[in-house]
Order: C-alpha cells, then sequence, then structure tokens
C-alpha cells in the first residue's frame, strides 16, 4: 500500500483548515468540502474499504486508492456511490446510498471531492 | 444523518440462487464445495466454530471462556424443566421420538401432517399446548435452556436435516433459500452478502462467519444476551443490524430460513449448546 497519498491529503486538509480560519476563501471552501466529505466516508465507507486515513476499516471490499486515475470520470463515479447495484455489479454487497437516500447527491458529491484526493 | 431516509420494508431485487433449481441435495454439494474451495485449511466441523476462525486473538479469549463454559446452568436447569411433569402429569419426554434424546440433531423437520416445517421450540410448544400448558417464549428463558439441554443430548452427531421428496417440503427449502438471498433493509443486504460473499472477511471491526457451519451451536450463551438464546433470535439480531424489519419468530418464513440455513450444515457435527462472545 503506497502511504503517500493519505500523507498529502493530511496535509492538505490541515492546510485548508488554517486557510479557511484566516480567509474564508475558495480554497478554503474545496478544503471544506475535502474535510466533510472525509468524515462522510468515515461513517459510511470505511466498514467495507480499507483507504488512507481509516481508523477500523474492513476488509470487506477491494482498498480505495488512485481514485482519480481509476475512475477519471467523476459521473461514473457518482452512478457507483448512488447506485452500485445497477452501476457496478448486481450481486454487489455495496449499499446503494443514492437511490435509498442514505446520502444525498450533495453528501455523495461531498464524498468524491474526498475519493479524489486518495 | 439527517438526509437519509430510513426504508425499512424489503427490496424488489431477489438475488438467484448459485444453482438453478438443481433440488436440495445438489444445492448442499455446491454450496458446501464453495466454501471448502475459499477455506480449505478449514474442515467441515472448524467451520462450526464460526468467526473464531478468522481471528486469532478472538480465538483464544473464547477458547478460555470454553473452559467453563457459560451454558453448562442452561443444560442442567434445561433437564429439570424439560423433566418435571405438566400440571396433568404427562411429560415433554410422551411428545417426542425417543422421549426427546438425541434428536435435536434432525430438525427442523418437515410435518407431513401440518405441510409446514417445525423446529423442536414448536414441537415443544404444541406439546405443551396439548397438555393445556401456555406456550413459553420461542427465542429465549425456558424454553432456550430445554433446547440447551436436548441439544446437549445431540451433540457430536452430525446434522441431519431431510427435504421428503413432497412438492410442500420442497416448496418450504426454496422458500428458505429464497429468503436468504433477498436483500432487504435500507442498505439491501441479504444473509448471502455477509455469511458468503463476504465469510472470512471484516465488516467494521467483525470477522463475518461462513454460512455452512452456523446452525450447529445452537441454542448459544451471548454474552450480549446474558443467556442461552435460539437461532432465530440470532437471526433477527442481524435483521435488526441491517434496518430491517425482522421477520416474526416461528412464522412459516422464518421457520423456512431455519431449514434452509440448518439443511446447509448437513454433515457437520451438532456442537450445541455453543458460547460466543
Ligand atoms: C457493505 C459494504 C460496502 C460499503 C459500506 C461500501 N462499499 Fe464500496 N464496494 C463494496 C464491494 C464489495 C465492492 C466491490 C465491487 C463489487 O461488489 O462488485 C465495492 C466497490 C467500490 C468501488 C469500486 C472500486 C473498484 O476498485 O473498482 C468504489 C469506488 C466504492 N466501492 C466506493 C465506496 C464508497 C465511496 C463508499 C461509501 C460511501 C462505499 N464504497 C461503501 C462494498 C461496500
Ligand atoms: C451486514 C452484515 C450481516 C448481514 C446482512 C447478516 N449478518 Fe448475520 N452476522 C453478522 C455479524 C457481524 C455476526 C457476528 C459475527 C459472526 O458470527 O459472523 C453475525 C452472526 C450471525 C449468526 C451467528 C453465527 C455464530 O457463529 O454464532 C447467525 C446464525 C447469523 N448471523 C445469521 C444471519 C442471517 C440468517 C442473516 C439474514 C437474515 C444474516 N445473518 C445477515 C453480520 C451480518
Amino acid at each position: 500500500m503506497n502511504a503517500s497519498p493519505g500523507v498529502r491529503s493530511r496535509r492538505l486538509m490541515a492546510g485548508g483548515v488554517f486557510i479557511a480560519a484566516l480567509t474564508g476563501g475558495q480554497a478554503s471552501l474545496a478544503a471544506d468540502a475535502v474535510e466533510r466529505g472525509r468524515q462522510l466516508a468515515l461513517e459510511q465507507c470505511q466498514a467495507c474499504h480499507f483507504y488512507a486515513g481509516t481508523e477500523q476499516a474492513g476488509t470487506v471490499a477491494p482498498p480505495l486508492q488512485n481514485i482519480k486515475a481509476r475512475f477519471p470520470d467523476r459521473k461514473k463515479l457518482f452512478s457507483i456511490l448512488y447506485d452500485p447495484v445497477a452501476a457496478l455489479d448486481p450481486y454487489t454487497m455495496m449499499p446503494p446510498f443514492g437511490r435509498n437516500r442514505l446520502l444525498s447527491d450533495d453528501e455523495i458529491n461531498l464524498i468524491i471531492d474526498f475519493l479524489y484526493t486518495l | 444523518m439527517k438526509s437519509s431516509v430510513r426504508h425499512s420494508g424489503f427490496a424488489t431485487l431477489l438475488l438467484v440462487s448459485i444453482s438453478v433449481q438443481a433440488g436440495p441435495q445438489e444445492d448442499l454439494k455446491i454450496y458446501q464445495n464453495y466454501f471448502h474451495t475459499r477455506f480449505p485449511a478449514l474442515s467441515p466441523a472448524d467451520l462450526a466454530n464460526g468467526s473464531y476462525n478468522f481471528n486469532e486473538d478472538k480465538k483464544q479469549q473464547w477458547l478460555d471462556i470454553m473452559e467453563f463454559p457459560p451454558y453448562e446452568a442452561a443444560i442442567e436447569e434445561g433437564k429439570e424443566l424439560f423433566t418435571t411433569p405438566f400440571a396433568n402429569g404427562k411429560t415433554y419426554g410422551a411428545c417426542l421420538e425417543n422421549g426427546g434424546i438425541a434428536i435435536a440433531h434432525t430438525y427442523p423437520r418437515f410435518n407431513a401432517a401440518t405441510g409446514k416445517v417445525e423446529n423442536l421450540t414448536a414441537v415443544l410448544n404444541a406439546c405443551r399446548q396439548q397438555n393445556n400448558e401456555k406456550p413459553l417464549d420461542a427465542l429465549k428463558g425456558d424454553l432456550a435452556k430445554i433446547l440447551a439441554y436436548l441439544a446437549s443430548t445431540s451433540r457430536d452427531k452430525i446434522i441431519t436435516v431431510t427435504v421428503p421428496n413432497d412438492p410442500r417440503a420442497q416448496a418450504a427449502y426454496e422458500d428458505g433459500k429464497r429468503i436468504y438471498f433477498t436483500r432487504r433493509g435500507p442498505r439491501e443486504f441479504a444473509c448471502y452478502h455477509c455469511h458468503w460473499q463476504a465469510a472470512g472477511t471484516r465488516i467494521r471491526g467483525n470477522d463475518l462467519s461462513p454460512a455452512v457451519g452456523q446452525a450447529t451451536h445452537f441454542p448459544t450463551y451471548r454474552s450480549e444476551w446474558g443467556e442461552v438464546g435460539t437461532l432465530q433470535w440470532r437471526y433477527k439480531g442481524c435483521m435488526n443490524n441491517i434496518g430491517a424489519v425482522p421477520l416474526k419468530e416461528q412464522s412459516d418464513a422464518m421457520n423456512n430460513l431455519e431449514y434452509f440455513h440448518t439443511f446447509i450444515s448437513n454433515g457437520i457435527p451438532m456442537n450445541a449448546p455453543g458460547t460466543r462472545f
């Protein structure tokens, strides 16, 4: 497992919080989104997926890494989180977060912002 | 999460089973072979040790607990309850084959007279009613203690659940299988997902036990329960945990689920009562 993306994302978030406190500008909004996405992922994803920054990750599912390279199409990634039964695999264990409104569209987008830092 | 809506109904999607209408015996071969291939180091008897196969620390803790099994008292009390006559002087033993001794590993059974599946719980409660006694709680308490005693007389006997060549029995088995593979709750989890597809992996901090071998050690003393409880209580626990509306104990659906789920442990030695922490 390559540790550097996680280190980078943590540094980025810490920097974001710092800048937000000072300026509240565009960059801080983005960092804030990543931070909220990170929280949501801890609540909804780490039960099954390991990724950089997980605390008690499950081993049910493949680790989340290199997301930007592997899912360059944001719409495609959204559709996986929205309804993996339709977008990924009809037998998947991954919950249909969007279809069953476990997450709002906004929340899915926040998680995707975070995933793109992995 | 504020935006989430709790869906508690059943998802419409039904997972088709791995075998296509092959019949129970063919299923059994395919299913057991699947777990054997997944976990070649585990014998069928090992499978019955469930999640402890996948976590050395927890296995050690469990073995320590087993030095003085917390279900021992339930077996003693269960024996007392089982042998004490009803107000009319009759006993449970008179309702059961072989007086109830060494038969637990053959349940649930299909009852040709009613056309339905019944587990030992149902037989014991029917016996009480025939003798003008009120039925007992089907999940815990005295009834589970009696089951613990009866199961102890079947210890090491091989699970032998049969699906007779009666269309109603076959239908009950198929119904149980369908329920096992049905997604339910807001996350649309089937039993199949956690205890088949993901068996041997960890969800949060929990190692997931394989479906084959799960039924062999019930009733079981669970630390979380603080007492011995039945298999259907455990099923309800998993249904609750995933936010689904649990099936009602002793309903046809629940009994058919138990029929299928116990059938797939055929050939594995009974090790009930068991302990889980
Ligand atoms: C209950 C288990 C579970 C949960 C919770 C879960 N997933 Fe998954 N996820 C899976 C499984 C299993 C797969 C593997 C694909 C399959 O089933 O076919 C998967 C696949 C994926 C994939 C495709 C990965 C790849 O490498 O192809 C992505 C992306 C993903 N999940 C993201 C998420 C995100 C983000 C969350 C939380 C919002 C999440 N998952 C929550 C079980 C889960
Ligand atoms: C989201 C995951 C999940 C789902 C879905 C699930 N279970 Fe479980 N189940 C668990 C966990 C975790 C445990 C405790 C660890 C273990 O023994 O596997 C457990 C334990 C059990 C046990 C006790 C195993 C033992 O060794 O004592 C039984 C029996 C069981 N489940 C049956 C079912 C049935 C039947 C269903 C479907 C109605 C179901 N489970 C659905 C996660 C799940």
